[in-house]
């Protein structure tokens, strides 16, 4: 149980993680489980009894999903609630939300045979398999999963959080139960409270409905985690073909370097300066100089150790991106980092944690995600972190980078795709 | 200064500090004590839909796309790179253009005054070489291309094509890779000059600040612009020209092939213009709350066709209606089935009008809308946004929370009239690649 409470918001959230290693067998049930959960519980027997009870409770809003943290999967469930405070006097929401909240996860509806229902089960599998199936309709989010397929194909971190469209099909209420099972077991839960509540109050409350199954934090001993890089090889270079009006290009590179070593901190600085921000050097370089593309930025995978660089480009440019793309992970090697911007960076990182003070949500995910590392999530400790790192750090962060693979979206034809409209 | 005010509210324990510079320009201050991050956002009464106006008597017809170039643009000054001079103090700046306004803001939890002066510097003090405006094209239509890749963009940008004759909301914001050819430095600087004017703009700030302090620094810089600056352009305000948009839609239904895997679909009635100020708000808090009691996440209506599959969680619903007098209801997502999603909308609202709404879904819907405008207090980004739009499109936002309490059930009844008129009714399909 983790509890932040703070009089300068007007709302609480509430989150529940349980983790998972993120494994081929097992990826698409519980990629599943959430959305099947929603469906209710034994006191609220349907999704729209569970919708109408949170409507009810002002608006309170469930969220759930299944991310992807490394190579682990983590079910995860928020609830965000008006604070006690500002509701009519005598009216409380934060009590009857937990047990709610805590019901979809303990007690959820199933019917006599002791599996989740049938009915419901279909409903999600028809859903997930759409999502998928629909995962191709954003070109950019698809551009960058193709490339993590390609590069990862045989590391879990290939598999999709949201699991595998071959696996959907075989999945039942009887083996999804079983897999809600297996995951509660040993109970690694982790239940955090940010915002508007009363701590005393609320620490009953989840003590109450969360009890014995709460653990706080850490690895499980039982977990596989995140596997290491595979041996390197020569890079991968893949383009397939869609009719788009725009081709995507996506380089993804491996760092030797993860969230619990040493060189973290001077790992997230060098993406900072490669194209985290719009001072960095993809933005100015790529689309401000060379007018090339909208969007040009680089992202950080920092449990694995990957830096993926993505962008929009003409189709006639693709060679042209790629090259300056990589000259400017090759510039940072070579010691091109001036002060300023490895200061604007600096600054830039430093007050978005501080500002994360602000924003509950976040705060408690930064938490989370960094406990896995086995660090601290409080803004203040990473400010200090990105403090000390110094240009030769960053440098040398840049130079560890090994292009794996370059993925490339193209038009069907050069030139004006054969886009019917 | 002129006309300092402070207006609460308790329920929501807030405070609004509002005041008028010499210069004309409108600001309001929402401390949030507590908050480590302060912003501001800088707006002009300046959209995609001002393409044509009457400037000192001349009429004026401007490229579709200028005030977005316009927004790109103003990111460059003679000291470089606008990002950069933010990034000087870790602060992050962005902008953007609706078919009504342009926004310029930023956050920060440090040297906000510096920020601020940035700020309105930078979009008041334009610099325009004919060669950053070529590379600026180029980056634009690149931007134009990624939303002609985007088939939910496309499935809107259709439905409003469908609806509209004349009204220039038909247009895409950022223009078409043709319209944004002809803008060059001239007609830049024309714009800036005619939809740039102080009293056109509003500035909204939040954070950890005392308005005295806020309201000293802009009244000092505003006199420093003013010197930099000189008279303001002899041609004084725009006229905005009257649309002459007919009722009824252009035509009933639009499709396009795309290379997806799931159709989208949009059903959109074409409603009557809203007249800025308190009728805004009660129309769309009205029809706002009838799509929500009709189609929304607790409705046997979504129960039923989530189940059925022929709508998943991309299913959404909105009123959209602007200052500009444009106004419509849309309900849409993505669907297996597109001729039976738009069966089952229809069917819904026909039966909602045989059956009558009912009294305890109203009361909860009004509920949620009370609780998800509280709630929109907590980010001091929220505030400054629902702060500037209240304020640009009239109505007060203080008053929220009774506009909601006025709505009742046969404003609801009477706001079904436009779900059920097939002559207002517009379908936009986007189907997969045959």
């Amino acid at each position: 149980m983790h509890l932040a409470p703070s009089r300068k918001f007007k709302t609480a959230v509430v989150k529940v993680f349980v983790r998972a290693d993120l494994d081929r067998a097992t990826a698409t049930e519980v990629a599943l489980l959430p959305f099947v959960l929603r469906h209710g519980t034994r006191r609220l027997p349907s999704m729209r009894a569970v919708n109408r009870a949170l409507e009810a409770l002002y608006g309170a809003r469930l969220g759930v999903d299944v991310l992807k943290l490394g190579e682990q999967q983590v079910l995860s469930l928020r609830l965000d609630l008006l604070g006690d405070a500002y509701l009519p006097p005598g009216e409380g929401v934060l009590a009857p939300a937990l047990e709610l909240l805590a019901d979809l996860l303990l007690d959820p509806r199933r019917d006599d045979q002791g599996a989740l229902p049938a009915a419901a089960v279909a409903q999600e599998q028809d859903k997930l398999r759409r999502y998928l199936e629909g995962l191709i309709d954003d070109k950019a989010a698809w551009a960058s999963e193709r490339c993590v397929q390609v590069m990862c194909a045989d590391e879990p971190y290939g598999l999709s959080e949201y699991g595998r469209l071959d696996d959907l099909a075989a999945v039942d209420g009887a083996r999804l139960e079983a897999r809600r099972g297996a995951l509660l077991a040993g109970a690694p839960l982790d239940v955090y409270l940010a915002g508007a509540f009363d701590p005393d109050a609320a620490r009953e409350v989840v003590l109450r409905v969360f009890g014995a199954r709460l653990a706080g934090g850490g690895a499980r001993a039982d977990q596989r985690g995140t596997t290491d890089h595979p041996a390197p090889g020569a890079p991968r270079a893949v383009t397939e073909r869609l009719p788009v009006k725009q081709a995507r290009l996506v380089l993804g590179l491996r760092a030797p370097v993860r969230l619990a070593d040493p060189g973290y901190w001077a790992l997230l600085l060098m993406n900072g300066v490669l194209g985290g921000f719009p001072h960095a050097k993809l933005f100015r370089n790529v689309r401000e100089k060379a007018g090339l593309c909208y969007d040009a930025a680089s992202t950080h995978e920092r449990l694995k150790g990957l830096v993926f660089i993505a962008c929009g480009v003409e189709a006639r440019e693709v060679a042209r991106a790629r090259d300056l793309c990589l000259e400017q992970v090759a510039a940072i090697a070579r010691g091109e980092v001036t002060d300023e911007e490895l200061e604007h960076t600096r600054l830039a990182y430093a007050q978005g944690y501080r500002q994360l003070l602000d924003a509950p949500a976040q705060l408690v995910n930064l938490d989370y995600i960094m406990a896995l590392g086995g660090r601290s999530g409080a803004p203040d400790d990473a400010s200090r972190a990105v403090a000390a790192v110094v240009k030769d750090e960053v440098v040398a962060a840049a130079a560890g980078l090994r292009l794996d693979t370059t993925y490339a979206l193209e038009p069907e034809e050069q030139g004006e795709a054969a886009c019917a409209s | 200064m002129r006309e300092l005010t402070v207006r609460t509210s308790q329920r929501l324990d807030e405070a609004l500090h509002e005041a008028t510079l010499d210069d004309g320009l409108p600001v309001v201050v929402v401390p949030k004590p507590g908050y480590l991050k302060s912003v501001a956002l800088l707006t002009t009464r300046y959209g995609a839909v001002d393409q044509a106006f009457r400037l000192g008597g001349e009429l004026r017809r401007t490229p579709a796309g200028i005030a977005h170039f316009l927004e790109h643009k103003l990111f460059e000054d003679q000291a470089g790179d606008v990002f950069d001079q933010f990034a000087r103090v870790g602060a992050a700046a962005n902008a953007y253009t609706t078919h009504h306004e342009t926004g310029y803001y930023f956050a920060t939890s440090e040297r906000f005054p510096e920020c601020l002066d940035l700020l309105l510097d930078f979009v008041t003090d334009p610099y325009f070489t004919q060669e950053q405006i070529e590379k600026e094209r180029q980056v634009i239509a690149q931007e134009i291309r990624m939303y002609l890749d985007d088939p939910d963009a496309r499935a809107h940008q259709n439905l409003l094509r469908a609806l509209y004759h004349r009204h220039p909301v038909r247009e895409e914001v950022p223009g078409t890779l043709e319209s944004i050819q002809a803008i060059d430095k001239g007609l830049l600087e024309l714009c800036h000059g005619a939809f740039y004017r102080p009293e056109d703009m509003l500035l909204v700030v939040s954070g950890d600040l005392a308005p005295q302090d806020v309201f000293a620094q802009l009244e000092a810089s505003a006199a420093r612009r003013r010197e930099r600056r000189g008279a303001p352009p002899a041609a004084g305000a725009p006229e905005r020209l009257e649309v002459d948009e007919p009722p009824g839609v252009v035509e009933a239904a639009v499709e396009e092939r795309h290379p997806v895997a799931s159709p989208r679909v949009l059903v959109g009635w074409k409603d009557a213009p809203a007249a800025a100020g308190a009728d805004l708000l009660r129309r769309s808090l009205v029809q706002g709350l009838l799509l929500e009691l009709l189609y929304g996440r607790s409705t046997a209506f979504y129960e039923a066709h989530y189940a059925s599959g022929l709508i998943d969680g991309s299913f959404s619903h909105g009123w959209m209606g602007g200052r500009s007098g444009y106004a419509y209801s849309v309900v849409g997502g993505e669907t297996k089935d597109p001729d039976a999603f738009v069966a089952a909308v229809l069917d819904r609202a026909r039966e909602a009008r045989q059956g009558g709404l009912d009294r305890d879904d109203f009361a909860r819907m009004r509920n949620r809308a009370y609780g998800s405008f509280v709630r929109s207090w907590n980010s001091v980004e929220q505030v400054v946004s629902q702060v500037t739009s209240a304020r640009l499109n009239g109505w007060d936002v203080l008053a929220y929370v009774e506009a909601v309490e006025a709505v009742g059930l046969a404003d609801l009844e009477a706001g079904l009239d436009l779900l059920l008129d097939p002559a207002r009714r517009v379908v936009s399909i986007v189907r997969p690649l045959a």
